[in-house]
């Protein structure tokens, strides 16, 4: 039996791990991914590192937590039990534990165009680090105007022969620094006011159709419009969502069940910031007060 | 000999658990496993051939089997059974064609 089972190994929930060990919590991790920072091909913002790949930075943040005793296991959970204790299943494993915090992040918003799923690895991807280079002297299209957006358009114009930055709004809503550097780049032509409406190719994508009657023979379309909250597991232990699906919780990250904590881009504080450095430090305080609960229930 | 290439690149998210679940799943078989880093210049060449646009990718087959049997992401464990099963089969040869006179003659 465990103190705590950590679901999600992105960075709230590794640096939960990291607190947690010091709070000396037997604490399982269960995750399937390093978190959606593994695809930043850049972090510039995390304090003490001017600039380092997001994937390393999360081998940093594994290897802490694994150095100061948590255990990590790859394995994706697919269901969750309150009994007297909480019965976490995986594909392959039950753990129990008497907390859990709940860190499982988001996942990449889809266009939902009629076509996007048959084009999926066939031109359409949503991850320019993983599949950018496959593009290499090809023409590419980067959907969306945030930092995930500038940021894979910045990737692909490195390799690819052209690069479209295709945005409905009239105005990036990046962070100016990743703007800058975008606009400086030849290869890349700004689309804006204007939306991918169809996507048409024989076996693969070969062109996209714009809202604006615009037609772009195009080999690969990378689609960052944001994210929506991975709430699946939620269900079962009926979970307090607000209006955009994030699970509500309070100041010491505690949600509306008793022993079950959240943090990072899933939860509704922060100011929805969105932010590693946001993500970590929810993690910290829902170690601790995964802490204060177990400590109780030992006091009572 | 199966075999069973996994394409893979640093800074892939799902690439770790893809590997893992082909590691745990080749144990105990004979089945060889070539893990493919895109990034390498064996990666994209092999990468290139297939055709692979997107990683985690994962092909499966074998000397018997001409045919490659494709997985976008990591397969479930049921799909990567029923690839092994096909191409651990002799893949069947095309009837030849008999012209009608030679079927008549049978000569």
């Amino acid at each position: 039996m465990y103190d705590l089972i950590i679901i999600g190994s992105g960075p709230a929930g590794l640096s939960a791990a990291i607190y947690a060990t010091r709070y000396d919590l037997k604490t399982l991790v269960l995750g399937n991914t390093l978190g959606m920072i593994t695809e930043a091909h850049k972090v510039e913002n995390w304090p003490g590192e001017k600039s380092i790949h997001g994937f390393e930075l999360m081998q940093k943040f594994q290897n802490h937590a694994k150095f100061l005793g948590a255990e990590i296991l790859l394995e994706t959970v697919v269901d969750i039990e309150k009994q007297d204790n909480f019965i976490v299943k995986t594909e392959n494993n039950t753990f129990e534990a008497k907390s859990i915090i709940f860190a499982t992040g988001t996942q990449k918003r889809k266009l939902n165009l009629e076509n996007e799923e048959k084009y999926l690895s066939r031109g359409v991807s949503y991850c320019a680090t993983c599949d950018g280079p496959f593009f290499k002297g090809k023409v590419t299209a980067v959907v969306g105007g945030g930092n995930a957006a500038l940021m894979a358009a910045h990737i692909l114009a490195q390799t690819s022969s052209k690069v479209y930055i295709i945005y409905r709004g009239n105005e990036f809503k990046a962070q100016p620094a990743w703007v800058d550097k975008i606009k400086i780049i030849e290869n890349v032509e700004f689309i804006m006011n204007a939306n991918v409406t169809q996507l048409h190719g024989e076996n693969k994508l070969e062109k996209i159709v714009l809202d604006t009657n615009q037609e772009l023979i195009v080999d690969g379309l990378f689609i960052e419009i944001g994210s929506i909250p991975t709430i699946e597991l939620t269900k079962p232990l009926s979970l307090e969502l607000d209006g955009h699906k994030h699970i509500v919780v309070k100041q010491d990250q505690s949600t509306n069940i008793k022993g079950v904590f959240a943090a990072g881009d899933i939860t509704t504080n922060s100011n929805m910031f969105r932010q590693v450095v946001t993500a970590a430090s929810e993690g910290a305080i829902a170690a601790n007060s995964s802490f204060q609960f177990i400590r109780g229930m030992k006091n009572e | 000999m199966i075999v069973i290439e996994v394409f893979t690149r640093p800074g892939c998210s799902y690439c770790p658990q893809a590997t893992q679940f082909i590691n745990n799943f080749v144990k105990g078989k004979e089945i060889k496993v070539k893990h493919l880093n895109t990034l390498t210049q064996e990666g994209q060449l092999l990468a290139s051939k297939l055709g692979v646009m997107a990683v985690p990718t994962i092909f499966v087959h074998s000397d018997i089997h001409q045919q490659r049997i494709g997985f976008r992401g990591k397969p479930s464990e049921n799909d990567l059974n029923k690839a092994l099963e096909i191409v651990s089969k002799p893949e069947e040869k095309p009837k030849e064609k008999i012209s009608f006179l030679k079927r008549i003659f049978k000569r």
